[in-house]
């Protein structure tokens, strides 16, 4: 009888054992996953938050900056030469407006710019009988009179 | 920036310009050639379809017209009342018989028939019309050519359609519409074209709000049985008229009293007609003798490039 009990002893010890192991498995793993799940959120808000600073070009709040400065950057999340051209850009600056191809010159609308008349200080002799009286500084006609052709 | 259109409507170059900072306005130039193929289908006497022709084959009836042909008809009315007569869309005959029957393009340059000047004579007094509903009756052996008038009437047509675009000008074949200075308060430069030297010009005119036109016997001429005839017809005579000047430039406060002026100091020859232009203080004209000389009304150099 009395070489039973020790025998029967250890065994209960043994089951002892598993399930501290187990509880402390369990506990590790809580805590583990606890730990993941902690940094995926704080990632999600450090491209949350990344993105709406460099859309909106206002600086970052003290609470992110600390948050940006705890993380291992995100290389490939934000392309580096989209993010540079946004935040690059002064806020004033005009967007660039293509033109749509129905609103370049049409075939026969000829575009031509005016000269501007030099001020009238040149002066030139009229001769009668007509001639080509043309200066340097004369402006080009935009169109000409004569009898109906 | 100047955008242009340039076409042929009438028998005429046209063109149709538009200063404006951005393209979008200017594309309303590309209707222009249509206003015109629609005012020719309306007026022209060389198109049997057209309303003009209909109203000149059948005349002692009252027909109801367009908005278009009574518009360009009142034209008429107001040129041959400002002229006292010498521009007037009632010589047709006249100009049908000097050998002015069909278009320019098509016309023989040498003809061989008896010009006429017993023909009857008419004013558009004769002409019975009302406003509402729009009607006009001819007088038995009447026909109407509106020739000028109905250019100068299509320019300013198309330069006030423009006008609400940006400052406009617009050519009919030396009729010239303009609605205002350029965008930078500059006039418009305008060429006149010298008839003795092609290519050369006569004169720079700089024009703001204005009409321009040219009258002449340089260009629309042809040969009847070896005399030289063209398409001005003195109504007094009822031939081609006899006068000293080649061609008549004058500048107007509309391009419709340019064109009438311009015809009107053609027709009355170098002397009367500066006379007649003095007379007018909304007038500057300047005439081309056939000796060569250049001869202006006091008004005119205000207008020329110095």
């Amino acid at each position: 009888m009395q070489n039973n009990q020790p025998s029967k002893r250890k065994s209960l010890f043994d089951m002892r054992d598993v399930k501290r192991l187990i509880f402390v498995l369990a506990i590790s793993s809580t805590l583990g996953f606890w730990a993941l799940f902690s940094s995926k959120l704080n990632l999600s808000s450090f491209v949350a938050a990344s993105n709406s600073v460099t859309a909106s070009s206002t600086p970052p709040s003290q609470a992110q900056e600390l948050l940006v400065l705890d993380l291992p950057p995100l290389p490939t999340l934000i392309p580096t030469a989209a993010a540079l051209t946004m935040t690059d850009k002064p806020a004033s600056a005009p967007a660039p407006v293509q033109k749509p191809i129905g609103s370049l010159p049409a075939q026969g609308v000829v575009v031509s710019a005016p000269q501007a008349p030099a001020g009238g200080n040149t002066r030139f002799s009229r001769s009668s009988g007509g001639g080509n009286q043309s200066r340097s500084n004369q402006p080009a006609a935009v169109t000409s009179t004569g009898s109906s052709q | 920036m100047i955008y242009k259109q340039e076409f042929r409507a009438m028998g005429c170059h046209m063109l149709a310009a538009l200063d404006s900072a951005s393209f979008e306005p200017a594309q309303e130039l590309e209707k222009v050639p249509d206003w015109f193929e629609q005012w020719e289908a309306v007026l022209s006497r060389f198109r049997p379809e057209s309303e003009l022709s209909r109203l000149n084959i059948s005349p002692e009836i009252s027909h109801p017209v367009s908005e278009t042909m009574l518009s360009v008809f009142q034209a008429a009315v107001q040129a041959e009342r400002e002229s006292r007569g010498l521009v007037t869309p009632t010589v047709l005959e006249a100009l049908v018989s000097a050998g002015y029957e069909t278009s320019f393009d098509s016309l023989p340059r040498a003809q061989y028939a008896p010009a006429t000047s017993d023909l009857p004579r008419f004013t558009l007094a004769e002409v019975a019309w009302t406003v509402t509903p729009p009607s006009l009756r001819l007088p038995a052996g009447l026909r109407l050519d509106f020739g000028g008038i109905a250019k100068g009437w299509a320019a300013q047509q198309a330069m006030q359609r423009l006008a609400a675009f940006g400052p406009a000008l617009v050519n009919a074949g030396g009729d010239i519409a303009i609605s205002g200075p350029l965008l930078d308060g500059e006039p418009w430069p305008v060429d006149i074209r010298d008839p003795f030297h092609p290519g050369e010009s006569l004169g720079l005119l700089m024009l703001g709000r204005c009409g321009v036109a040219t009258s002449g016997q340089d260009y629309r001429r042809w040969q009847q049985n070896d005399a030289w005839h063209h398409h001005i017809i003195d109504p007094r005579s009822g031939l081609p008229a006899e006068t000293d000047v080649i061609s008549a430039s004058v500048i107007a406060p509309t391009v419709l009293k340019a064109e009438t002026a311009a015809k009107c100091a053609l027709i009355l020859g170098s002397s009367a007609g500066l006379d007649w232009l003095e007379a007018r203080p909304s007038l500057a004209g300047m005439l081309l003798l056939k000796d060569g000389r250049l001869v202006y009304s006091s008004r005119f150099m205000q207008y020329l490039w110095s």
